[in-house]
């Protein structure tokens, strides 16, 4: 009897933590429906899927960052609710952000313990830094670590950084530590010392949460891992017992068949850009391309492989470091949007709020941002003629606002896209550059903008077209190039590939 | 189908919001202050104190214009009082030296715009934040003011160039005029030219306007030599009010040209810009104080009553824009 309980007590506490039918809406779209997790003590635990499958929203749940609309949290066999950040670090759970979340100007130790700070009261109160240099240095030595504490960390490498922030949790005391995307801003040779530590941290009796987009490193050091597609659980499985297609296929979810799309035969008659061998301060590595006038050329990667980082270099807005490029056969040295424009590219940026538009200007300012000379007489802007021009596209966008004089603050998400293509299409420009155009947009305003991407290509003009939208990327483009790591890393038909495909050679 | 177009479409077309003037509020506000000045005070309402007014807030017009089209840029330009200072003190010595008057007038303006210019170099080129530059320029030039007067001040000056203070036509002064004509010429600079337009861009989302080709830095010359120009125009009216320049003149003057382009509902924000509520703010401003003073109200109580003003209209302004 005795040892049958004992095993059962074992059974139920070898799980440290379990999340059970955790749901969570947000307006118009489910971020997680129903979905489990379960950790063991001392595993690493691979927590994967496609941009925007509801890993983020997952950990957010699990460190108390936002709250669940159902759902229970057990830890160690006892029913947890986290309010705030806060009750979970004292849990024992700490998250380790992709954006590492240290005070740049204070050094190692005092980073590690912030907030927790040893205090001396004789004869009044103050930091006792011996104290925390001591504190501190112990975190750190327990991964093995030899990291100068004196310099403020903003001179510390990414990689340092990023042990900083572990040492923090260790600090702490965590039990569950979790790395969102830790290996996207590390050299090789660190990700395999990375590898190290985590390895380490399991053998320590930590539990560790990764989430990443690399499938290779998932294999290598992750004991499970835990697959989500569109918000919903696909299942947790042993590392053994999955190869990485079988992934794959759980995190794109449709069977192997490939898109139904009518081949259509384009004829381009000239080069309208070309780059080749580019590299760029960040994550631009090696990278060629042609773009034909009337092409939609997609660019397809996951976060951080370079795809926007290609487009911001082509635009001027941060400049390629070295390689060359040709717009219409001339070699051009695109070092600020301001001379890109002159050669007629045009950005359609990712974040449409804080890059695209001024959302205190209204459409018609917007539509002629780039171009008010065409509104001028004798050196002065004609309104009416900003507002003819805006009308103009209002009607030809079908932008649904009957008024120009509108801020662009109050237009749908679908309609500021059009407002900022507007813009380059008043300008002129030949070669537009699109930067996950759909983005937050609903269904119906998508197709929309799909149809006048096509409309556009028609009529000549060049798309180059970031996305991490699978369909996107196989209905829209002519020809899709996929990028990984700062690499083109391989070149696909979009009417002869399976979505699986796809994003296989992508990870 | 049809059903989910219609819904489509009311999503879509967003209810316009209603367009009331923005300056309607503190017209309002103006109205309102008259009204009860000329009940509790006889003389507040008569054609000489009335203009007596303009001639007060001409300055604080001229200023709180380039005041308006700095902080609607995003910036600040904290060197306004000193700029006006030391434009008057070379106006005055080029009098003194008998240069003639135009050549004079224009040695005040370029020094107001070169300084300006070197202000929007400093914030745009060198990327320093605008207060901080500013507030050095602030500091330099005042004391080049006390170096280059040796503390001493300068007066006496012709009739002609006194008359840009002293002049009227029927009961208008000429300072005033000058100060609305200057105030609606950068008006029509901000609103119906390029580089006035991207200056506004650069206010609502510098990012934005970078990548739809604005030239930033060139267009913050431009800014901050526009609020440079508009200092050096109220030491001309200053200068020729007074018939003297002295290097402590226009002290604090920044604090006024802020807050009456604040009242008016230039937002911090950036983006937004209204001269006509400038020029209303630096008139509701000066009507204030002459009230005030009429009404025999201790100076320290005026003080009080402006920052109240300065709060109240800041809290409205929140609350219509929400």
């Amino acid at each position: 009897m005795v040892v049958s309980s004992s095993i059962e007590s074992k059974e139920v506490f070898s799980n440290i933590l379990d999340m059970k039918s955790i749901t969570k809406k947000y307006p118009g779209n489910t971020a997680l429906n129903n979905v489990d997790l379960s950790l063991k003590s001392g595993e690493i635990h691979a927590l994967i899927g496609a941009n925007g499958a509801g890993k983020s929203t997952l950990m957010k749940i699990l460190c108390g960052i936002t709250s669940p609309d159902s759902g229970e949290i057990w830890l160690e066999g006892k029913k947890v609710t986290f309010k705030d950040p806060s009750s979970a670090i004292k849990e024992g759970i700490s998250y380790v952000p992709q954006e590492l979340c240290l005070v740049p100007t204070m050094n190692a130790c005092q980073n590690i313990l912030l907030g927790q700070e040893p205090l001396v009261h004789r004869p009044f109160t103050l930091i006792d830094e011996k104290r925390l240099i001591r504190l501190a240095k112990q975190s750190l030595e327990s991964l093995n670590l030899n990291i100068d504490v004196t310099q403020p960390v903003k001179k510390l490498p990414v990689s340092a950084q990023q042990m900083i922030s572990i040492a923090t949790a260790l600090f702490r005391q965590s039990k569950i530590i979790v790395l969102d995307e830790p290996t996207s801003s590390l050299a090789s040779r660190e990700i395999t010392e990375f590898f190290k530590i985590m390895k380490k941290l399991r053998e320590d009796g930590k539990t560790i949460v990764f989430i990443t987009h690399h499938l290779d490193e998932v294999f290598e050091v992750a004991d499970r891992i835990t697959i989500l597609r569109d918000a919903v659980l696909q299942g947790c499985f042993n590392r053994e017992e999955i190869s990485k297609e079988q992934v794959v296929s759980l995190m794109v979810g449709s069977s192997n068949n490939k898109l139904q799309r009518d081949k259509e035969e384009k004829v381009y008659k000239e080069e309208a850009l070309r780059i080749s061998h580019v590299k760029a301060k960040k994550n631009v590595r090696d990278v060629s391309l042609t773009l034909q006038s009337g092409e939609i050329l997609g660019l397809y990667g996951q976060v951080g492989s370079g795809r926007t980082d290609v487009l911001q270099g082509i635009f001027g807005a941060e400049p390629f470091q070295s390689g060359e490029m040709f717009v219409f056969g001339k070699k051009v040295d695109s070092k600020s949007p301001i001379e890109a424009i002159k050669h007629g590219i045009g950005l359609i940026p990712e974040d449409r709020k804080n890059q695209g538009l001024i959302l205190s200007m209204d459409l018609s300012d917007n539509i002629s941002m780039a171009n008010y000379e065409k509104a001028m007489r004798f050196g002065l802007i004609q309104f009416k003629r900003i507002r003819q021009i805006a009308e103009t596209f209002r009607d030809v966008l079908k932008i649904k606002n009957n008024d120009v004089s509108v801020a662009t603050n109050f237009l749908s998400g679908g309609n500021q896209q059009k407002v900022i293509l507007a813009k380059w299409l008043n300008h002129n420009s030949k070669i537009l550059l699109m930067d996950e155009p759909t983005k937050g947009i609903d269904i119906g305003a998508k197709q929309e903008f799909y149809q006048l991407i096509k409309q556009m290509a028609e009529k000549g003009v060049a798309v180059l077209l970031v996305t991490s939208e699978i369909e996107e990327a196989l209905k829209l483009c002519d020809r899709v190039l996929i990028m990984k790591n700062g690499n083109v890393v391989s070149e696909a038909n979009p009417f002869d590939i399976t979505e699986e495909e796809l994003v296989y050679r992508s990870l | 189908m049809e059903a989910l177009m219609t819904k489509l479409k009311q999503t879509f077309i967003k209810i316009k919001p209603k367009k009331v003037p923005t300056e309607s509020g503190i017209l309002l506000a103006l109205a309102l202050l008259v009204i009860t000045f000329s009940i509790l005070s006889p003389r507040f309402f008569s054609t000489s104190n009335l203009s007596n007014i303009l001639i007060q807030s001409a300055i604080t017009i001229v200023i709180a214009t380039g005041a308006a089209v700095v902080i609607s840029t995003g910036g600040i330009d904290l060197s306004i009082g000193s700029v006006l200072c030391l434009s008057g003190i070379l106006v005055a010595m080029a009098l003194k030296a008998e240069l003639p008057v135009w050549l004079c007038l224009l040695i005040g303006l370029a020094c107001g715009v070169l300084i300006g210019a070197v202000n929007g170099f400093v914030v745009g080129v060198v990327k320093i934040a605008p207060f901080i530059a500013t507030l050095a320029t602030m500091s330099v030039v005042r004391a080049i003011a006390y170096i280059i007067t040796d503390a001493r001040s300068i007066y006496g000056f012709p009739q002609s160039f006194r008359i840009i203070g002293t002049g009227y036509i029927g009961p208008l002064p000429y300072a005033a005029i000058l100060a609305v004509v200057v105030a609606l010429i950068v008006l029509l600079v901000m609103t119906r030219t390029r580089t006035g337009r991207y200056g506004l861009a650069i206010g609502g989302n510098e990012e934005a306007a970078r990548l739809s080709g604005v030239n930033i830095w060139k267009s913050k010359i431009f800014i901050y030599a526009i609020s440079g120009l508009c200092s050096a125009i109220g030491a001309l009216i200053l200068t020729a009010r007074l018939n003297a320049a002295e290097p402590l003149a226009g002290t604090g003057l920044e604090m006024d040209a802020i807050a009456a382009a604040v009242i008016g509902g230039t937002s911090f924000i950036g983006g937004v810009i209204s001269i006509p509520g400038a020029i209303i703010g630096a008139i509701l401003m000066a009507t204030l104080k002459n009230g005030l003073t009429l009404l025999s109200v201790q100076s320290y109580i005026q003080q009080l009553t402006i920052g109240i003003v300065i709060v109240v209209a800041v809290i409205i302004d929140k609350i219509r824009t929400r």
